[in-house]
């Protein structure tokens, strides 16, 4: 079985979940008022359309015939364990980012997210993240602080 | 070996210049510049009034700091008032207040309570007419009323969001007359007005403001207002009450600071909104906008919203938005 | 000729020094502001409010009208370069200018958005001088059933951009859908799938979705082993749009013009499901509609125009009527106020220097955005031989900055982030994220409409065939529906034919 049929199944499975789940949550909500549906009608028939579809999904995937279902690339694969860890990384280092912009100002905190970035994943050595996290951070701090005048987080040192 | 020594210099020499550089830099942003909180999105009725206000306290010289206007949207302005309540005791943090927070302290719907609200100064009133179009069959508020009462959920009516003063105050006019209208949201002044113009509802309710231009077109006729008194600039619109019924939503916006405000703060910002009302400016800015002064310093404004609230307990329950 | 004796004062108080600037600047600001994701023309226009206290009435209309426009022209940019469309508006753009980007033709997809963003404002201007007044009273008789069928009509674009899989097209819709669902809904206040938390009360924000979807789930796919992609190469002919391209596009760019300048003029309608629907009617009448969606210079050249024409379409209601038909002219409304000028159906009477100076200051402004950008464009594609390494950390830190500024909060960061997964696994998965976007925006205008409509009819279904703008807008839906569906099975027919051979 290709990966793109198993991925489908995959999505098809998690989307019956998730039209049964729209059901459930619509079952507590008013289905209609005097003339008009009411907050519940819609996740209600949402869920039923998706769980329609998801099943249909699904028994597409059994279709022999058919290689895969409506795919136009040739490769595409669960990233192996090194691209894995990229992503992790890129993921996290983001997620650090926004954690930090509060307390440490925006600027501050692009100004380490660029360097990380280019330090850790893209091998740079520290000289040239520094640089171009300066340069970076420099720029946003012109363009959206000064500039635009557009309210970026300040950390506690002011900027 | 060498290569570490050289980037470990370069990272001190930068962390030692930034440390050096940051107060020259925080030196553009003076430490007292103030932060005024604004429950609604940029370009709102509630945002640009914040802005104009704001700008019209720097220009006119009577705040001498920058006022930085902060849009905290999100929650039913419920955002905004925990954005205010994060910064319990500072001095630099004001809010702009309207239906919108009211709506949401009556709510409960907030970490900020009531209680902790420092009200400042309460200085404009929006009034909010009930108006039909020129076409309409009904000349006065009493002869919708009474066909209104002949004919039960029959007439259309137009209010902005759910909820929000024009959603209240169709609910109280039909308390007050004993009869039901067909009420449809439309989510926002201009799209009510729009369906009123194309003659899709019998009547809608809205701020004077966005509407001044078809009134003075003469398309569409204020049949009545709700709020306590006449308004200036329309005298010839009487009251709901004048008419016999007795409805009456006073939308109002003002400035509040949150519990730990010091006293000198609200000394000088109640200085300041007095100063306000008084200038040439801000007296433009009523006239254009079509709105009414109303000067209310502290606990007089303390007063108004706590009775708004408790006004608007009985609707919310009715209207099924509060438990 | 009365209007053209107006038109020649408007033209004579706009084409001084001082106005010329003015227009100039707020070009340059609204370019930015469009290229830079997140950052609406509302947004900054209120922030550029204050500026504009110190100046007369005209000069700041001009400026505000100037960012409006300008935001449109750049908000395509950056969908064709890389993939994050700058605005709602911009969505479609993306679909096919970023596979044209791929293909090396980047200079070209830049080159004819602009050029038909320029067709279109021209044209949309001239329309908002002859017929803004009975446009708007016509469009004053669309309700809620007319609105409801036109969002249909722009739902239709969901199976039109997906792939090949009808069926995960439409579970992405409904996906879609689902996400809109989330926040205050229209009918009681209530609150739906929000968890007791403050920040989803007011819903998803769309734009947080695109830029994670779009944004960060691109990145997440690209960066995924280093250096593996290299810039794409950009040939120095390709740097402009050929003779070719801009000889295809010129029926896409005219019906994209109608279409946006029509559907602009509706309060409540705007560039973003002008930009749908023209995209739908543009796969539904090509020849070969499988080209979509890998590279079709018309599904840049009819979105792009429609958008800017809607510009000049929503400023009809604006002008004509004095109702805001978006947020960025619920601006300019507020600050017409301001100036004391009541928009509505005597403005045209009672101001007519403002209102012709303003139309004026539209034309004008086209042409300045024109020769802005359009030497602009190899620029900008050329830009895209900057070593990746160094332009993903930019897009993410721009994509940060959108989705703070939007409510100035770090939630719509962390949604951002989330749906920025997503997006990559249904990269990875191929399922299309296009329906899911589209939906996401026309869903709770869809489920508002059906309520609205429903509660003045009180009750009776059969409102929106019997009212007969809303019946031809569903005869046409359905229409579109059956001819792309017939085209669609011939073409598999063909596939499989050609499979079997």
């Amino acid at each position: 079985m290709t990966f793109m049929k198993k991925g489908d199944r995959v999505f098809a499975v998690i989307c019956l979940g998730l039209s049964f789940w729209l059901i459930f949550e619509s079952s507590r909500l008013v289905y209609r008022t005097a003339f008009a549906p009411g907050p519940g009608f819609h996740p209600f028939w949402l869920g039923v359309v998706l769980g329609v579809l998801s099943i249909s999904l699904l028994i597409q995937t059994f279709n022999v015939k058919k290689e895969s279902i409506g795919t136009e690339r040739e490769i595409a694969r669960l990233p192996g364990k090194d691209s894995f860890v990229r992503l992790s990384l890129i993921v996290l280092i983001t997620l650090g980012f926004a954690f930090l912009m509060n307390t440490f100002g925006f600027v501050l905190t692009a100004f380490l997210f660029v360097a990380s970035i280019l330090y850790i994943l893209e091998g740079d050595g520290i000289l040239k993240s520094t640089f171009y996290g300066f340069v970076f951070s420099g720029a946003i701090f012109l363009i959206f602080q000064y500039w635009l005048e557009v309210n970026l987080p300040k950390g506690f040192l002011g900027f | 070996m060498k290569n570490k020594w050289i980037a470990g210099l370069f990272t001190a020499i930068f962390f030692v210049a930034a440390i050096i550089l940051a107060p020259m830099v925080q030196a553009a942003y003076p430490e007292q510049s103030f932060e005024l909180i604004v429950h609604a999105g940029a370009g709102g009725g509630s945002d640009t009034f914040a802005r104009t206000m704001a700008f019209i306290l720097e220009t006119e010289g009577i705040v001498k700091q920058k006022i930085n206007v902060i849009n905290k949207t999100g929650g039913a302005a419920a955002n905004a008032l925990n954005y205010l309540a994060s910064k319990k005791g500072d001095p630099y943090v004001l809010m702009n207040f309207s239906s919108g927070p009211v709506g949401a302290l009556g709510r409960g719907i907030s970490k900020a309570k009531f209680e902790d609200i420092v009200f400042l100064a309460e200085i404009i009133e929006d009034p909010i007419l009930l108006f039909v179009l020129n076409t309409s069959p009904f000349k006065d508020l009493k002869g919708l009323v009474a066909y209104a009462k002949e004919n039960p959920n029959l007439l259309a009516s137009g209010f902005a969001t759910v909820g929000g003063s024009e959603h209240i105050g169709t609910h109280r006019i039909e308390k007050a007359a004993g009869v039901q209208f067909n009420k449809v949201g439309f989510g926002s002044g201009a799209a009510s007005a729009t369906a009123l113009l194309g003659g899709h509802l019998a009547f809608a309710l809205g701020n004077v403001n966005e509407q001044m231009g078809q009134i003075e077109a003469g398309k569409i006729v204020p049949l009545g207002t709700l709020s306590e008194e006449r308004i200036p600039f329309l005298p010839n619109v009487p009251t709901m009450r004048e008419q016999g019924v007795n409805a009456i939503y006073q939308q109002i916006r003002g400035f509040v600071a949150y519990k730990g405000f010091p006293d000198y703060a609200r000394k000088f910002w109640q200085d300041a909104f007095a100063k306000l009302a008084e200038t040439k400016a801000f007296n433009e800015y009523i006239d254009k906008n079509y709105c009414v002064k109303q000067l209310k310093l502290g606990d007089a404004f303390k007063l108004d919203v706590a009775k708004q609230i408790e006004d608007a307990d009985a609707d919310l329950k009715t209207l099924g938005l509060k438990k | 000729m009365d209007i053209l004796h107006n038109l020649m004062q408007g033209f004579g108080t706009v084409l001084s020094p001082y106005y010329l600037w003015i227009a100039t600047v707020g070009c340059f600001f609204g370019t930015i502001v469009g290229i830079l994701p997140g950052l609406g023309p509302s947004a900054t226009i209120a922030i550029l409010l204050p500026l504009t206290f110190n100046m007369n009435p005209t000069p700041a209309l001009i400026m505000m009208t100037a960012i409006y426009y300008g935001a449109k022209y750049g908000g395509s940019t950056t969908s064709i370069l890389i993939n994050v469309p700058g605005e709602g508006a911009s969505v479609v753009t993306a679909i096919d200018g970023y596979q044209m980007s791929r293909q090396g033709r980047a200079g070209a997809a830049l080159g004819i958005a602009a050029i038909g963003s320029f067709i279109a404002g021209i044209i949309g201007t001239f329309g908002l001088i002859f017929v803004a007044v009975p446009l708007a009273n016509f469009s004053l008789r669309f309700s809620a059933a007319e609105y409801f069928s036109l969002i249909l009509m722009g739902m239709l674009t969901i199976v039109f951009v997906g792939g090949k899989s009808i069926t995960k097209s439409l579970m992405s819709g409904v996906i879609g859908l689902a996400l809109g669902v989330v926040g205050i809904d229209p009918v009681r206040g209530a609150e739906r799938f929000v968890f007791g938390n403050a920040n989803l009360v007011e819903g998803i924000s769309f734009t947080v979705v695109v830029m994670g979807v779009y944004g960060i789930g691109e990145v997440l796919e690209s960066a995924e082993e280093r250096m593996k992609l290299k810039p794409v190469k950009v040939e120095f002919s390709k740097l402009w749009p050929s003779l070719a391209d801009l000889l295809e596009s010129k029926w896409a760019i005219l019906r994209g013009t109608i279409i946006g300048f029509m559907v602009g003029a509706l309060p409540g309608a705007g560039a973003t499901i002008a930009s749908f629907i023209s995209y739908g009617v543009e796969k539904g009448v090509a020849k070969h509609p499988e080209r979509f969606g890998k590279g079709a210079v018309e599904g840049v050249a009819g979105p792009e125009s429609a958008n800017n024409s809607a510009t000049s379409g929503s400023m009809v209601p604006l002008l004509a009527l004095g109702i805001p038909g978006s947020g960025a002219t619920a601006v300019m409304l507020g600050a017409l106020m301001m100036f004391g000028l009541k928009p509505g159906p005597m403005l045209f009477t009672t101001s007519s220097d403002f209102v012709w100076a303003l139309i004026a200051s539209m034309f004008v402004g086209n042409i300045i955005l024109v020769i802005m950008n359009l030497p602009m464009v190899p620029l900008f594609a050329y830009s895209l031989r900057l070593p990746y390494k160094y332009l993903y950390p930019a897009i993410l830190l721009i994509c940060i900055i959108g989705s703070y500024s939007l409510n100035t909060q770090i939630f719509d960061v962390f949604v951002m982030l989330i749906f920025g997964v997503i997006g990559y696994f249904m990269k990875k998965f191929d399922i299309p994220g296009a329906p899911m976007v589209i939906a996401l925006v026309l869903g709770p205008m869809l489920e508002y409409s059906l309520y609205q409509a429903l509660s003045l009819a009180r009750g009776d279904v059969t409102t929106f065939i019997t009212r007969p703008i809303s019946a031809t807008l569903l005869g046409i839906a359905v229409v579109m529906a059956i001819t792309v569906t017939f085209k669609t099975i011939r073409m598999k027919r063909a596939m499989i034919d050609e499979e079997e051979n």
